[in-house]
């Protein structure tokens, strides 16, 4: 087979092939009839135009119902966020493990860029500086003593900080409270709050772009660039253990 | 391709709409004929440019002077697919009927020698995309049509077709020897 290959010259071939192909040439008396088959084509497009329009229907009936249904509702934004979720968790993840030649220098709030520094003093009068913290593992937490979902991560924070605070990193809790320290520490007390608290001052609140939502949390990475970000109450599941696994590596 | 088949691409060109009805009528018994070398029965070979046609159809957007050549793509595969499943069925009856120590029959025997046979076997066995060519080829289509036809870059055509005529004459001598 290969000689023959090797010694067929390419013309021949061809001939050759054609040849071969030339026994597959329909009969020249037969010659199919558009006319015959046509009629028989609206119908089929008919159906098809019903089935599309079913199809239609079914997706609008079946939207209709996960929207004004309160439980399909939920389940739907349940699954709807689950989703977003596990996305933005590979996407960090893999953002996560970008060599850092290829990583963005740029200040910003955007998952990659390095978070803008903060300078503040904790409830015992010692500074606290963002910056100062390269090199560590960073959670940073905004929260507000009025803010009733803040309270739910609480106990979250505090494992991250007993858990992780021996290997190096450190989870700060940022207040934007504007009523001063006496109310922050009464409920830093009355919350157990185990980990370092801060108050936000204008400087800081402009730095995070205004800070219009709370709880938001930033997990930092040792470079300083912003690997998590969460607007909104941390998940026990998912967001935790994610961040859990980050500030294992 | 003929004149209707000219005027009525140029229409496409010219980002007209395009008639099915017309489309059909001037490109039906073609596409038949190119099926036809495929798929042994004709009216099969008929149904199946239906498909195409109608498949052509139900992605209708404006696909400009490609739109012919669309059809013969879409047409010739499915032929192709055809021809796959009935040769997969024919070894899978050829296995049972050995299984079964059951006699050939005379179409049988006359089929197995039978140079159509033959050839639609080695199609079946080829890559789809060269038995494609070599179809799309055998029935007439000049280069640039076989490149749209087949999303080809123009200047490959001819080194498709030789590998495709190789590997053609290659998986015949493998099956049937030298003829």
């Amino acid at each position: 087979m290969a000689n023959s290959e090797t010694t067929t010259n390419p013309n021949d071939l061809g001939h050759w092939v054609d040849d071969r192909l030339d026994a597959l040439t329909p009969d020249p008396d037969w010659q199919p009839m558009a006319s015959a088959h046509l009629p028989s084509v609206a119908p089929r497009q008919a159906a098809d135009r019903r089935r599309r329009l079913r199809w239609t229907g079914a997706a609008i009936a079946a939207a209709t119902v996960l929207w004004f249904v309160p439980i399909t509702r939920a389940i739907a934004a349940r699954c709807l966020e689950a989703c977003v979720s596990a996305t933005t968790s590979v996407t960090q993840l893999w953002r996560a493990d970008e060599p850092e030649a290829s990583a963005p220098r740029v200040v910003g709030l955007s998952i990659g860029d390095i978070a803008p520094d903060f300078a503040g003093l904790d409830r015992t009068g010692q500074p606290v500086r963002l910056s100062s913290l390269r090199g560590r593992m960073v959670v940073l937490n905004f929260w507000a003593t009025w803010c009733g979902p803040c309270k739910v991560e609480i106990p979250m924070l505090n494992d991250l900080q007993t858990r992780f605070g021996p290997s190096g990193a450190a989870v700060i809790g940022v207040s934007i409270d504007d009523t001063g320290w006496q109310a922050i520490s009464e409920f830093v007390t009355e919350q157990d709050i185990r980990y370092t608290v801060t108050l936000a001052d204008d400087a800081t609140t402009q730095a995070f772009g205004g800070i219009g939502e709370v709880p938001m949390t930033l997990l930092i990475d040792r470079d300083g660039r912003i690997i998590v970000k969460r607007i909104g109450v941390l998940t026990e599941g998912g967001d935790r253990e994610q961040i859990a696994r980050l500030l294992e590596r | 391709m003929d004149a209707d088949a000219d005027v009525l691409a140029a229409d496409a060109t010219a980002g007209q709409t395009c008639d099915f009805d017309a489309i059909f009528t001037a490109h039906f018994a073609r596409v038949a004929r190119v099926v036809a070398r495929v798929v042994r029965d004709r009216g099969r070979a008929e149904d199946l440019a239906v498909d195409a046609f109608l498949k052509w159809w139900r992605h209708a957007d404006p696909r400009g002077d490609r739109t012919i050549g669309w059809l013969y793509r879409v047409a010739v595969r499915l032929a192709l697919d055809e021809l796959r499943r009935s040769a997969r069925r024919s070894r899978y009856e050829q296995l049972m009927s050995v299984l079964g120590r059951s006699t050939p029959t005379p179409e049988d025997l006359h089929l197995a020698n039978d140079e159509q046979q033959r050839v639609r076997s080695v199609l079946a066995g080829l890559r789809r995309r060269d038995a494609a060519l070599l179809v799309l080829r055998s029935d007439g289509l000049a280069y640039d049509e076989l490149a749209d036809a087949l999303g080809l870059n123009r200047t490959s055509v001819g080194t498709f077709i030789s590998r495709a005529q190789r590997a053609f004459r290659n998986e015949y001598v493998r099956r049937y020897g030298e003829q």
